[in-house]
C-alpha cells in the first residue's frame, strides 16, 4: 500500500515522526551496547584485581604446603558479592570464600592462561576469572567469581531503568517535536495562503495584481513566478483582444457613418427613409457587438463613485428626442438627491440606456415610460405598455432572442448587454411585468465613504 | 464660412465636404495629426471637427496643443468608440461637442450650428423649429410665418428652449434664464410659464411643441409624425 499525503504538513510529520523514533531506538541502543560493555569491562577488572590480589596474598603465605588453609587476609576477603577460590589441577577446591558454594568446580576453566567465564546455575549468575598460579611448587588456579543476581550489583538493573526512563523521556519529546514542526510549517506556508487568497479574487477586472514573490519561501516562488508570467500573459492576450476591439469599432463605424451619408442623396423619399433606418439597425447592431466584445473581454475597473441620479438624467436627456418622435412619453422619478453608488460609470450609463432603449423599442406609441432612481441604489425602468409573458420573462436576456422575429428595431442584444453589466457588479436585473406595467430593475451596490475622524 | 475637417478616411471626408457644402459651409481637412496642426496654425476656422482615431496619433493631442496655444476654435470630437471615457477625456481636453460614429448627418449639422451660435460665430440667423422661426438677434417671432407677440417671459423661454430645439433643456438652465439667479422664485414658476407659452404656440398651430421631460427639464420639438406602419 503506497501512503498519499494530501498536505506538506502531513508528510512532514510522518516522516519526521519515523525519524525520531528511529533516532531515539538507535541512540538508545547505542547507549545501552556502550552501558553494557563498559559495565562488562569494569566487572572484569574487578575479577581479575581480586584474583591477582589474592595470588599475591597465597605467594606471601605458608609456603611447602599444598593444603592451605583459607588466608584470612584482606585480599582474600573482598566484598560480598565476590568469593575467591583455589583449584589444585584435579579441580578441587582447596580454598574458597563468599557466597560461590552453588558452583560446580569442575565447570571452572583451569588453562595455562588466565580466563574469563560465565556460569548459570539455578539461582545465579556467576562471573568469574580464573588465574593459573603455582602454590609451593604445584599449579593451580586463583579464581575470582562475582555473583550477579546479588542485590548489591546494580549495574545491570540501571542499565534496564535507563530503557525505560529514555522511553518516557523521548515519547512527549517526540510529541513536543511534532508540535513545533506543525508550527513551523503553518509559519512557513503563512504568505503562500496570503498568495491563494490574493490570486483567488482575479477575476478579468482584477487582472493587475501580482503573487508577491518576495514573501514566499523559496520553494515556492518557481510557482508564483509562473503565476505571476501566466498573468501577465494573460493581460497580454485581453489587452490584444480590447485592441483589437477598439480597431473594429473604427473600422466598422466609419464606412457606416460615409454610407448614412450617401444616403442622403437617394432621391426617393421612401427608399430613402427605409435605407436610413436599415443602416441605423446596422450601426446599432455593430455598437452592441463591439460592447458585447468589449464586455466579454476585460472589463474596466469596478470600482468608481457614480452618482446615479445623475446619470440617469443624461439617459433621460439623451434618449428624450427619441421617444418623443415616436410618440411616447418619458420622465425621471425618484429621490432627487445624488445617489452615490460603487462601479463603472460608462457601463453604468450603458446599462440605463439599454434598458430605456428597450421599453422605447417594444412598447406602442402612448406608452409613457418611468425611469426612477431609489436611494438604496436601485435604477428601475417602468413602462404602462403591453408587457412580456410570462414564459417569455426568462428569455428576454438571452443574445439574439427577440420576442417578435420581425422586429426591426432589435438586435436582440440589449437586455443580454444589461444583464452583463449588472452581472459584473454582483447585481442581478430583475423583471416584473402584468397588471399593465412592466418594470426592469437593477440595484448596484451603494458607495459607503469611509469613515473619517473628525 | 470655413471649417477644418481632420479626418483620414477619404470617403467619410468628401461625403462631409458635400454635406458641410450644402448646409453653407466652406471646409478644408487634414488627414494626419501633423497636417493638421499645421493647417491651424496658418488658418482661421470658424470650428473643426476632429476625429479621434488619427493614423499617427489621437485627436485629443490636437485638441491639447491647439488650447495650448490659446486658439479657442470650438471643436466637435468624433469618436468611433461610444466610450464615455473617451468622452470625458475629449471634453476634458476642450472639445465642444462630440459625436460618436456612425451619426445622422443632419445631426452634424445641427451641433455645428448650435455650437457656433453659442459661440457668437452665428448671430443673425433665425433658429427655426418646425414652423416656428426665431431671430435672437431681433428677437423676433414668427409661427407659421405669421408674426406673433410674446411676452418677455415667454420670449426668454422660447430663445433658451429653440436654441438647442430637439434636445432637452435642463430645468435649472430654464430657471436661470427666465428668472436669472437672484429672483426669488416660486416652486412652479417655470411650469406657469412653459404652460402658457405651450398655449400661445397650440394657438397659433405651430408645428412645435414643449415637452416636459418630467424630471429633467424641458423639450422643443417638432410634433411626431404618425409612426408609418413597419
Amino acid at each position: 500500500m503506497r501512503l498519499r499525503f494530501g498536505s506538506l504538513l502531513s508528510r512532514i510529520l510522518w516522516w519526521h515522526a519515523i525519524a525520531v523514533l528511529f533516532t531515539a531506538l538507535a541512540v538508545s541502543a547505542g547507549v545501552y551496547l556502550f552501558l553494557d560493555s563498559t559495565a562488562d569491562r569494569f566487572q572484569r577488572d574487578t575479577l581479575r584485581i581480586h584474583a591477582e590480589r589474592a595470588r599475591g596474598a597465597l605467594q606471601a603465605g605458608a609456603p611447602g604446603t599444598t593444603q592451605i588453609a583459607a588466608p584470612n587476609t584482606g585480599a582474600l576477603d573482598p566484598p560480598r558479592t565476590f568469593s575467591i577460590l583455589v583449584l589444585d589441577t584435579a579441580g578441587r577446591r582447596l580454598s574458597g570464600s563468599g557466597s560461590a558454594a552453588a558452583i560446580a568446580d569442575a565447570t571452572i576453566p583451569r588453562r595455562s592462561t588466565p580466563a574469563y567465564f560465565v556460569r548459570r546455575s539455578r539461582a545465579a549468575i556467576f562471573s568469574g576469572y580464573s588465574l593459573p598460579s603455582v602454590l609451593n611448587g604445584s599449579r593451580v588456579w586463583i579464581v575470582a567469581v562475582q555473583n550477579l543476581e546479588h542485590p548489591d550489583y546494580i549495574v545491570d538493573d540501571i542499565v534496564k531503568q535507563f530503557l525505560l526512563y529514555g522511553l518516557a523521556i523521548v515519547s512527549p519529546l517526540l510529541l513536543l517535536l511534532l508540535a513545533v514542526d506543525a508550527w513551523i510549517v503553518r509559519r512557513a506556508l503563512r504568505p503562500v495562503r496570503h498568495a491563494s487568497e490574493l490570486v483567488r479574487t482575479l477575476n478579468p477586472q482584477r487582472l493587475h495584481v501580482r503573487v508577491p514573490e518576495a514573501q514566499l519561501p523559496s520553494e515556492v516562488r518557481p510557482l508564483a513566478s509562473a503565476v505571476n508570467a501566466a498573468l501577465d500573459r494573460v493581460v497580454e492576450s485581453y489587452r490584444t483582444q480590447r485592441d483589437f476591439t477598439a480597431d473594429a469599432a473604427h473600422e466598422l463605424r466609419t464606412p457606416i457613418t460615409v454610407t448614412r451619408m450617401r444616403i442622403e442623396a437617394v432621391e426617393d423619399p421612401l427608399l430613402r427613409a427605409e435605407l436610413k433606418r436599415d443602416l441605423d439597425h446596422l450601426g446599432r447592431l455593430v455598437g452592441q457587438l463591439l460592447e458585447i466584445a468589449e464586455l466579454d473581454g476585460t472589463l474596466p475597473a469596478l470600482d468608481d463613485v457614480v452618482d446615479l441620479r445623475g446619470l440617469a438624467q443624461e439617459t433621460v436627456s439623451a434618449i428624450a428626442p427619441l421617444v418623443f418622435r415616436r410618440g411616447q412619453s418619458i420622465s425621471l422619478s425618484g429621490t432627487e438627491d445624488p445617489v452615490q453608488v460603487r462601479g463603472n460609470g460608462e457601463m453604468i450609463a450603458r446599462a440605463m440606456n439599454g434598458l430605456v432603449e428597450n421599453a422605447v423599442a417594444h412598447t406602442p406609441e402612448g406608452t409613457a415610460i418611468t425611469v426612477d432612481v431609489g436611494a438604496d441604489g436601485s435604477f428601475r425602468v417602468c413602462d404602462d405598455g403591453p408587457g412580456i409573458r410570462e414564459d417569455e420573462q426568462e428569455l428576454v436576456f438571452r443574445r439574439f432572442w427577440r420576442g417578435d422575429r420581425s422586429t426591426a428595431d432589435s438586435s436582440g442584444l440589449g437586455l443580454a448587454i444589461v444583464s452583463r453589466i449588472a452581472e459584473a457588479h454582483g447585481a442581478v436585473v430583475s423583471l416584473r411585468s402584468g397588471d399593465g406595467e412592466t418594470v426592469f430593475s437593477i440595484r448596484f451596490p451603494l458607495y459607503a465613504p469611509p469613515a473619517r475622524d473628525a | 464660412m470655413r471649417l477644418l475637417a481632420v479626418e483620414d478616411n477619404p470617403d467619410l471626408v468628401r461625403m462631409l465636404g458635400r454635406l458641410l457644402e450644402d448646409a453653407g459651409f466652406a471646409m478644408d481637412h487634414a488627414g494626419t495629426v501633423e497636417d493638421a496642426l499645421l493647417v491651424l496654425r496658418s488658418g482661421e476656422y470658424a470650428a473643426v471637427i476632429l476625429d479621434l482615431g488619427l493614423p499617427d496619433g489621437s485627436g485629443l493631442s490636437i485638441l491639447r496643443e491647439m488650447r495650448s496655444w490659446g486658439d479657442k476654435t470650438p471643436v466637435i470630437a468624433l469618436t468611433a468608440r461610444s466610450a464615455v471615457a473617451d468622452r470625458v477625456a475629449g471634453l476634458a481636453c476642450g472639445a465642444d461637442d462630440y459625436l460618436v460614429k456612425p451619426f445622422a448627418p443632419e445631426e452634424l449639422v445641427a451641433r455645428l450650428q448650435a455650437l457656433l451660435r453659442r459661440t457668437g460665430t452665428i448671430v443673425d440667423q433665425v433658429i427655426e423649429c418646425g414652423n416656428v422661426a426665431f431671430n435672437p438677434a431681433s428677437r423676433d417671432v414668427e409661427i407659421a410665418g405669421i408674426p406673433t407677440i410674446l411676452s418677455a417671459r415667454e420670449l426668454e423661454l422660447l430663445d433658451v428652449l429653440i436654441r438647442r430645439h430637439g434636445r432637452v433643456v435642463p430645468k435649472p438652465a430654464v430657471e436661470a434664464q427666465l428668472f436669472g439667479l437672484d429672483d426669488d422664485l416660486g416652486s412652479n414658476a417655470v411650469e406657469v410659464y412653459v404652460h402658457r407659452l405651450r398655449r400661445r404656440l397650440a394657438d397659433a398651430g405651430a408645428s412645435a411643441q414643449i415637452v416636459t421631460v418630467r424630471g429633467v427639464g424641458y423639450m422643443l420639438g417638432e410634433r411626431p409624425e404618425p409612426r408609418p406602419a413597419a
